[in-house]
Formats: structure tokens, sequence, C-alpha cells
């Protein structure tokens, strides 16, 4: 027992495993950054680094097998192989203190990186002239929000991640009475009526305006400017059995509804929704362009500021590098469309966006004293050697 | 000691951390909200936005055509091979994604590939007719899509207000819309707009709560932008109300619905939906209604004599009839192949009590196709 755990120990603070796992990250940014120009910058971050093993998936879309350590577990076994090394070599002293310093850093570093992979919330607010809204979406996921609309003052929302009906295991939450159960998913999918179709499949849905719908199954894509419409298959049941199948897509915009055991449901697939405590209003857009030419200028949102409390009830303009700061959010003037009467505002959250900053700061510092004492030492023995001589 | 307690805390942190990000389903509460609003230029016509009255002159030999909901106008064109040309008429604000967007989508929609954005003014012939400047593109299958035997073409036109775009889509076997151009462009020339139409009043919700059909996201044709409610012959069953019965906006269920009221406005709901007869037996749904209105259900045993059944040519509906608490539900259910069919007259029990024999008169006009 004594000899595994010192076998782990001598593994774990070893200098070879430092090297490995620094060359492996090498190969895994330079494989990342290559396979961007397919992917995407998102899925590539997915893929690559918030993961912990790249995986190959086989032919025909079977199984995928793992086929080289993912982000997270090269940061991690570093982040490990650096606490290892310093609880097991730690001396507290002057002439290490600059190398302390630096591994300090990059363990900041290591951190932060991964909270802001946990933590960073990145969503989108879209507004048209005149509008109100107090909540964001995610440009990226979905979810399929069932809500319980019979009260004519609140709506409850029960809101389920697309990666969970991907998964098709059924999903039971003790606010609904059925269970909801995933029959058929597609990741990317085009609808059309199927009126205005050639020999349509069956349709999936035998409920809602499913049934008169037809799916096509489209390949995922990972453009930038281009974004996946996932489409389900669902199927609710009841104690006294099914209620029928519905089929979501993100392409139908508003909700199916239906009425169950004296309660009225609404059945939408939508971009994940994070509601605020407050709410914007768009009063102006400004797309300013340089006289006489069509070149962009500035891009300006005039938005009023408003808190469910009252508190605060303000107009601000948000435009490019001047970000609305609130509530741990920040508004980036992001794009606009709709002939300038619409405007786009990047909503970012990440507690952790000092970490990177003080990682920085300290690995300099550091640095700077490992350098400083070593320079110190050699201009201080060549004193001694001059002198001597 | 100390060491291996060092050890042991940055597995456990990254098990901790990793672990955060297994989705979850999420529950919370929201004022209530104004419908779901689409994005800008998908919005359909609401009395702030309302359209203006659009006119025109249509050829003899089309044929005007009722029942598709969100088109403003919708004709039969001509009807060649069994293959039948459409022209629809619809109208949206904003201007739809734009021209290049737009036409590429009705590319898309007989299999052409795209066009570029450089390719797009060699494409649209512009024409000043007295309504304004009507763009339009001729499009042409390159493969035989209709029945595999024809080739599919789109001759599709547009006229843009400060507002709004309106569409003129005419879409059919090839030969047939080539024949029809000149047809289109007359008919083009006789639109004339005036003051906006009254908006219409909202459809109340009906008792199962369905939601008026819908608008899609921009990728489907702006055509379908809503799902029309099919009628009664496109679910395999037909039937026959009677005249005072009041036809309702289908819900996304329905297959069938109507408001029966007497002369003091009491109100009873009709609504005819179909699922499936494998997980819709006979019991449960009788049993389901009578639990919505208070009734102890009923076992097996006592379905002989608590139904009857009314025999129609080859279709068979059994029938309960359960009142309770003021309320009566009359309901028929009808086991068609793997199609189960429910007929249901809900409402106050002394106003449907005497729309019964109308209601078994109903029945009797069901047919299958």
């Amino acid at each position: 027992m004594r000899d595994t755990w010192k076998t782990l120990v001598s593994f774990f603070v070893s200098i070879q495993l430092t090297v490995v796992l620094l060359f492996l990250s090498l190969v895994l940014v330079f494989v990342a950054t290559l396979a961007q120009v397919e992917l995407g910058i998102w899925a590539v971050q997915e893929k690559y680094f918030r993961a912990f093993f790249v995986y190959w998936q086989a032919p025909g879309g079977g199984l995928a097998f793992p086929i080289f350590p993912g982000g997270y577990l090269i940061g991690g076994l570093l982040f490990i192989n650096l606490i290892a090394a310093h609880a097991y070599r730690f001396k507290l002293g002057w002439k290490k203190s600059g190398i302390f310093l630096t591994h300090f850093g990059l363990i900041f570093l290591l951190v932060g990186e991964l909270l802001s992979g946990l933590w960073q919330e990145d969503f989108h607010m879209r507004l048209d002239e005149g509008q109100t809204s107090n909540y964001s979406e995610s440009p990226l996921l979905n979810e399929l929000a069932i809500i319980d609309t019979t009260d004519s003052k609140t709506d409850d929302v029960i809101a389920i991640p697309e990666k969970l009906l991907k998964r098709a295991a059924p999903i039971q939450h003790p606010k609904l009475p059925f269970r909801v159960v995933t029959r058929t998913y597609y990741p990317n999918a085009e609808i059309r009526m199927r009126n205005q179709v050639q020999n349509p499949s069956p349709a999936l849905a035998t409920n809602g305006l499913g049934t008169d719908i037809a799916v096509t199954p489209r390949p995922m894509t990972y453009r930038p400017n281009e974004a996946n419409t996932p489409a389900a298959a669902i199927e609710l049941i009841g104690t006294d059995g099914t209620l029928g199948t519905w089929l979501v897509s993100t392409m139908l915009a508003g909700p199916q509804t239906f009425a169950h055991e004296g309660k009225t449901w609404s059945l939408v697939f939508r971009s994940e929704r994070y509601y605020k405590p407050f709410s914007l209003t768009l009063l102006k857009f400004n797309h300013d362009r340089y006289a006489g030419t069509e070149i962009p200028k500035n891009f300006s949102s005039r938005v009023r500021l408003k808190t469910a409390d009252g508190q605060t009830d303000r107009e601000v303009k948000i435009y490019m590098n001047n970000p609305l700061r609130f509530d741990g959010l920040t508004f980036y003037q992001a794009g606009f469309e709709n002939n300038d009467r619409t405007t786009i505002l990047q909503v970012v959250r990440n507690p952790s966006w000092l970490l990177p900053y003080i990682a920085c700061i300290l690995m300099s510092f550091g640095l700077f004293i490992q350098f400083g004492i070593s320079l110190a030492g050699f201009i201080s023995k060549r004193t001694a050697t001059k002198t001597s001589s | 000691m100390p060491t291996r307690t060092l050890f042991v805390l940055p597995f456990v942190g990254l098990v901790l951390f990793s672990s955060c990000r297994d989705p979850k389903i999420r529950n919370y509460q929201i004022a209530k909200e104004p419908i779901a609003k689409p994005p800008a230029g998908m919005t359909a016509p609401t009395a702030a936005s309302a359209p203006p009255a659009i006119h025109w002159q249509k050829p003899d030999a089309w044929q005007e055509q009722k029942g598709k909901s969100m088109r403003v106008g919708s004709f039969l064109v001509g009807e060649t091979n069994g293959v039948k040309t459409e022209l629809a008429v619809t109208t949206f604000p904003g201007d739809v994604g734009g021209d290049f967007a737009n036409v590429n989508r009705w590319r898309g929609q007989i299999q052409l590939p795209p066009i570029t954005e450089a390719e797009l003014p060699a494409a649209i012939t512009s024409f000043d007719l007295p309504a304004g400047k009507f763009q339009l593109v001729d499009l042409t299958s390159t493969e035989p899509l209709l029945d595999g035997k024809h080739k599919a073409r789109i001759l599709g036109a547009w006229l843009k207000q400060a507002e709004r775009t309106w569409f003129f889509k005419m879409n059919g076997d090839a030969e047939t819309v080539g024949a029809q151009r000149e047809a289109l462009i007359t008919f083009l020339r006789s639109v004339t707009f005036s003051a906006p139409l009254a908006a219409a009043p909202t459809p109340a919700p009906s008792a199962s709560a369905e939601p008026a059909a819908m608008p899609l996201m921009p990728p489907l044709d702006m055509q379908s932008a809503a799902v029309p409610p099919p009628p009664a012959s496109e679910n395999g069953l037909t039937w026959t109300a009677p005249a005072d019965w009041t036809p309702k906006p289908l819900g996304s269920m329905r297959k069938g619905s109507f408001a029966i009221r007497n002369a003091d406005g009491t109100e009873a709901d009709l609504s005819i939906t179909m699922l499936s007869a494998a997980t819709n037996p006979l019991l449960e749904n009788i049993n389901r209604w009578r639990r919505q209105i208070g009734l102890a259900p009923l076992a097996a045993t006592d379905l002989s004599s608590q139904t009857t059944t009314i025999t129609n040519g080859d279709l068979k509906i059994t029938v309960i009839d359960s009142a309770n608490n003021a309320t009566r539900v009359l309901g028929g259910i009808l086991y068609l192949g793997d199609e189960a069919w429910f007929f249901k007259l809900n409402g106050p029990d002394a106003h449907v009590a005497a729309q019964k024999p109308a209601f078994f008169d109903f029945l009797k006009t069901v047919k299958t196709r």
C-alpha cells in the first residue's frame, strides 16, 4: 500500500509529467486551431477544451471513442502536478520565491479558465425599438419550456435543457402531472408544411401543429453565422396513459397549448432563457455612418433600465466600448438588424473575469523576482570574482 | 498526512466542478407575458398593424379557395394530370428577410441551388404597375419533382410598401405555371389598395385552450407561416353540422370545433379530436370524461349498460351521456383502424341535454372519405 502511494506521489510530482502534459497541450491547441475552420470556435471549445477527452465518432454516427486527452484532463493533471510538486518539495525561502509566485500564477490561470467554462454566462438580448424585455437568450443552447399558464397572473415554467431531451430518458418533474419522453430527436432539422413536400414521411406528432409538418433531418452546422434548428417528437404520458406526441422545433415561433387535468399547458422549444429582476426597453437604435458613405461610424442603443422594485429607472446609452454594467452583468452592443430597428446586446456574466489578470500579474511578478534574484546573484558573484582577482 | 490531504483536494475539486456542468431542469415563476413576439418581419397582422385592404380582378378561369389561414387570397389556377397550380397572396410586416433570402428560399423549395447576391438582380424582373413596383422571379426545377414526371415552377412576385411586403406566389407544374404567366401579370395589374380593414375580433379561447394557428420562423415558406386548419375531409372523416352550430377556430388538437348556443346565449362546446387507438382504450377515455365532471369511474362490466352505439354504415360510434354538478358531457368514440376519434359535447346540463337529438343526428352524418 505504502509502495503504491509512493509510486503515485512520484508520478504526480515528476517533472516528466509536466513536460508530457505541456507537449500534449501544444498538440491539442494545434489540432483544435485547425479544427476551428470546420467547426467554429464554440464547437471547438466544447469538443477539445471543455471536455475530459476528445472523442472520435465512428462513421455512421455509431459509438464515440476517446482518442486524445481533452483540455479539462490535461489542465486538471497540470493543476494537480503543480500543487503536488509544491506540496512535496515546498521549502519556504527567498531564493525560490519567484518560481513559487510564477507557478502560483499558473495555477490561478488554470483555475480561472475552469471557472470561466463553468460559470460564464454568454447570452444575447434582442430588442426591437419600443420593446421591453427582462430576459436574455443563449445563442447556442435550447430548452423545452413546459409552462403551466393556468394562473391569470403568473406562468410556472419548467425548462428542460436540450441535452436532457437528447438523452431520451423519461423525464419526470414534481411539478409536471405527466412524464416527458423523447421519441425522436434531431439536432438539426428543417420543417416544412406536409402539403408542400413531395412524399412526406409520416408525421412524428399525433397532436398539435406537428401533425401537419414534415421534418427533414439536416447535418449539424458549426459555422459561426449559421444556427442549428433542432426538432424533437415529445410524448407526454400521464397517469391514465399517453396524452399524445407533439412535435417541437426551434423553428416554431410560438407555443403549442393543451389542457390536462384542469390546467392549461404550453409547450415551446426555444433558446435557453434567463430572466432578470430588471427590464430593458430599447428607446432608439442609432447606426451612424460617415457622411456621404455607407461606412459605419458608430452603433448605439439608448435603453431604459428599470428594476422590478422601482429603485432603478434610468436611461443608458450602450455603444462600442461603453457597455452597461448592472447586477453583475455586462451588456455590450453586439449587433443590429431589421433595417436598424432592432438591436442585439451581448449579455455576459463572468464572476471569474479577474482571475486571468491576477494570474498574469503574479506570473510576471514571479519571473521578475526570479530573474532579479539570479541577476543579483550573478552580479554579486562577478563582483566577488573581480575583487578576488 | 497533510501532504496526502493536499493530494486529494485537487481531485475532489475537479470532480465537484465537473459535476456542475450537468444540465439541470429549472423551474421558475414569471409574470404572465403577452404572447411571444415573433421576430420582426414575421408578426401576424394585428389591429395595430392592420394591412390595407387589397382588391383585385381575378381571371375567370381561376377559382377562389377558402380556408387557408394567413393567406389574404388563395386561388386554384389550374389542374393538369392531377397536379394543382395555386396562387397564394400573403402579406407580412417589414421585408421578411429581404429579397435575397426570399428568392433563395423559393429556389430551395424546388431543389434549385441558391444564387449569390451578385446574381440576384439578373434573376428579378420588375414591373411598374398601378399598385406600385412589383418584382418577379420565375423559377423552374431542373428535376421532375411532381409525381416524378413534371417539373415544378414558381412564379413569385412581391410588392414592397413602407411597412410591409405583399407576396403573390404561383406554384405548380412548369407547363401550367408558364401558361399562366401573362394571366398573373394581368392579375397584378388589377391590384389596388384601400383603407385598412377593421381588425378581426380575437377568437375566444376554446375549451381545450388551443391556440390559433401560429407563425413559423423565417426558413419556412411565407405561405406556410401558419398552420391552416385542416378541413374535415383531410382527416379521413367528413361530417355535416346543423346550420345553427357555429364553427370555431381549430386548435392544434382539434379536427372540428363548434359552438352550440341557445336563445339566451348559453353555449356548449363540441370538439372533434383524433388520437392513436392503441393508446386510447374505450373505458379509459370514458372514465377520463367522467372524472372531468366529478363522477366515479365505470367498471368494464358497466360499459354495455352505460353506453349506446350508433351504427352508421360500417362505423360504430359508442356514445356515453354523463352529467354531474350541472355539467353534462355527451361523448362519442369511434375507432377507425389505428385512429380513435372523439366527439365531445360539453356544457351546461340542460343545454346539452336539449341538444342530444341534434348531437345524435350529427354523429349519423359522420362518414369516411
